[in-house]
């Protein structure tokens, strides 16, 4: 992995100044990016090192959030239980999902992903008792901790900004570890990895769980932003568009899903100010950047980056 | 006789559908032996391989390694006990460095750290091996840049760190220089003799010179057997490769 200390130094100057400097619309953004930047995170632990393409890490959101508003509004639970058993519920969904899906291939991973999202989903609307159906459950405060209240806009940015970047380093260390060159060798070539001893499913299946846990935290940030948990995070739309932006920011590097993130949610924000039609002008956006860009942004900036090294070594 | 030998293959039999690709082959090699297997494209031989190392299950017979029964073994429980094998095309991440590929070359059968980086996977001991192999000045060159000689030398130092005890070397020469290939016979020549070594090799000046027996694979039996020689001089496995045998 290239040196990355700039980006993290730069990064934590942007979720530092950003509440202090940004007005409330900006800052609310700024919570939605952090969000599906950690399911896009989610999404290229497994399409970045497994060449896995995951329709279903929303639901993991999903049900994470889901957990959060049956027992904390339905059920009257305490925050302090309502989001670690939320961040557990949706981790033995990924444990039952990893299972299922573990052996297959890249395709069939894809399929099997789309079927299990989509029942998910179906399971959201259609079991009305308890998810209360399209009209989703509403009043989901986050709850106030010392006297700070994390209904504020700011105060959750501020914690939000937190859990992002810890789970970002997380990653990133994971990347730079035995397990994370496994599972590049096990895209590369499962059958010379295991000729090599390494067990193949196993750390397949270990990479999918972990990437269920990072969609259920970002999960958890989701229903107390939204205060409201219903069917649509839950659909195929919000799959595509996290797909859509890890591959935009460059699905194999680490920071590129997040890039992803925030030039689509910056990219909405600015269209929709001047049409209504504000989804065909991104589309072809998109288009554009895919055809000339098709490793992403952040892979493109990585290569210029060592472009203009390999020079500077040759000129010194 | 199976606690005396290395690799002994018992009646193994593979199908594909309705077409047979070893249908009683018998092969039995001892301890520190250097074995040559040769016979025309689609004789068997990588079919074979691909049993002894656990990636195809035979629809009959039985595989021993050094005494023990590992027919029914998978490829990694294999791997550990001690068998380690090359492919016929060059099988490595070429996305990272030769330093990367060396790290996973020692898996254990269990899950690799999750937070220990993959550099302190690369041990002196792994970096001697490389150094033998003369990949040092190349550690970290991406895999992507380096010749197929290279990535020869680079594959089989990786089988090597695991120290196997039987070596299954598919077609090692494939697309190799004059040069690279004398590199690649001097590396062999000088493996320790604790390594028993199984070659698939067309080049039959590279066989002769480095098998103490060759086995003969044609229509998926073993056809011949015996040292270099005698291989050499027999009639039958003459009209094989001349085309002048068709059952």
């Amino acid at each position: 992995m290239r040196n990355d200390t700039p980006i993290i130094i730069g990064l934590i100057a942007v979720l530092l100044l950003w509440p202090l400097v940004m007005g409330d619309y900006a800052v609310s953004q700024g919570n939605r990016a952090m969000i599906y930047a950690l399911m896009a995170l989610s999404f290229s632990v497994l399409a970045g090192r497994l060449g896995w393409f995951s329709l279903c890490q929303t639901s993991f959101a999903g049900i994470s959030g889901y957990t959060v508003a049956i027992l904390g509004v339905k059920y009257g639970w305490p925050a302090g239980a309502v989001i670690p058993t939320a961040i557990l519920v949706a981790v033995a969904f990924a444990v039952v999902f990893g299972l299922l899906t573990v052996r297959s291939r890249k395709v069939s991973f894809l399929m099997l992903t789309l079927a299990l999202g989509q029942m998910v989903w179906a399971l959201s609307f259609q079991w009305v008792d308890m998810t209360g159906g399209y009209n989703g459950i509403s009043g989901i405060r986050m709850p106030m901790v010392l006297g700070i209240n994390f209904n504020d806009d700011r105060i959750f940015f501020a914690l939000l900004a937190v859990v992002t970047l810890l789970m970002f380093l997380g990653v990133r260390r994971l990347y730079q570890s035995r397990f994370g060159l496994l599972l590049l060798g096990i895209q590369e070539n499962e059958e010379r990895m295991r000729a090599l001893g390494h067990p193949v499913y196993l750390a397949r299946f270990v990479a999918f769980v972990l990437a269920g846990a990072i969609a259920a935290v970002a999960g958890v940030f989701l229903v107390f932003d939204m205060g409201i948990m219903s069917p649509s995070p839950l659909g195929l739309d919000h799959a595509v568009w996290v797909l859509t932006a890890a591959v935009l920011g460059g699905y194999r590097t680490l920071w590129g899903p997040a890039l992803g993130v925030v030039i689509l949610v910056a990219l909405e924000a600015l269209v929709s100010q001047f049409t209504d039609r504000h989804t065909m002008v991104i589309g072809l956006v998109l288009l554009l950047c895919i055809l000339l860009m098709p490793r992403g942004l952040a892979e493109v900036f990585g290569q210029f980056r060592n472009r203009k090294a390999k020079s500077a070594t040759a000129s010194s | 006789m199976n606690q005396e030998m290395a690799l002994n293959v018992a009646g193994v039999a593979k199908s594909f559908g309705s077409l047979v690709v070893a249908s009683d082959v018998h092969l039995s090699v001892a301890p520190g032996e250097r074995r040559g297997l040769i016979g025309v494209n689609g004789a068997g031989k990588t079919t074979l391989f691909n049993m002894i190392a656990g990636e195809l299950r035979p629809d009959r017979g039985d595989i021993h390694f050094f005494g023990e029964r590992i027919t029914r073994d998978s490829v990694i429980r294999r791997t550990l006990k001690g068998l380690g094998r090359t492919y016929q095309v060059s099988t490595l991440v070429p996305t990272v460095s030769v330093r990367e590929n060396l790290a996973l070359a020692r898996g254990s059968g269990r899950l690799p750290s999750l937070w220990q980086p993959w550099q302190e996977a690369v041990d002196d001991d792994l970096l001697a091996t490389a150094d033998q192999l003369g990949l040092t000045p190349l550690l970290d060159d991406p895999v992507s840049e380096l010749s197929h000689g290279t990535l020869r030398q680079l594959e089989l130092a990786m089988v090597l760190a695991r120290k196997p005890r039987l070596l299954l070397l598919d077609e090692p020469a494939a697309g190799l220089s004059r040069v690279e290939r004398q590199g690649l016979m001097d590396i062999i020549r000088e493996l320790p003799r604790e390594v028993t070594l199984v070659m698939i090799e067309h080049d039959m000046d590279m066989v002769l010179e480095l098998s103490e027996r060759i086995s003969v694979l044609h229509h998926g039996e073993v056809f011949a057997e015996g040292d270099p020689a005698e291989i050499a001089a027999h009639e039958g496995v003459r009209d094989i490769y001349l085309g002048r045998a068709n059952g």
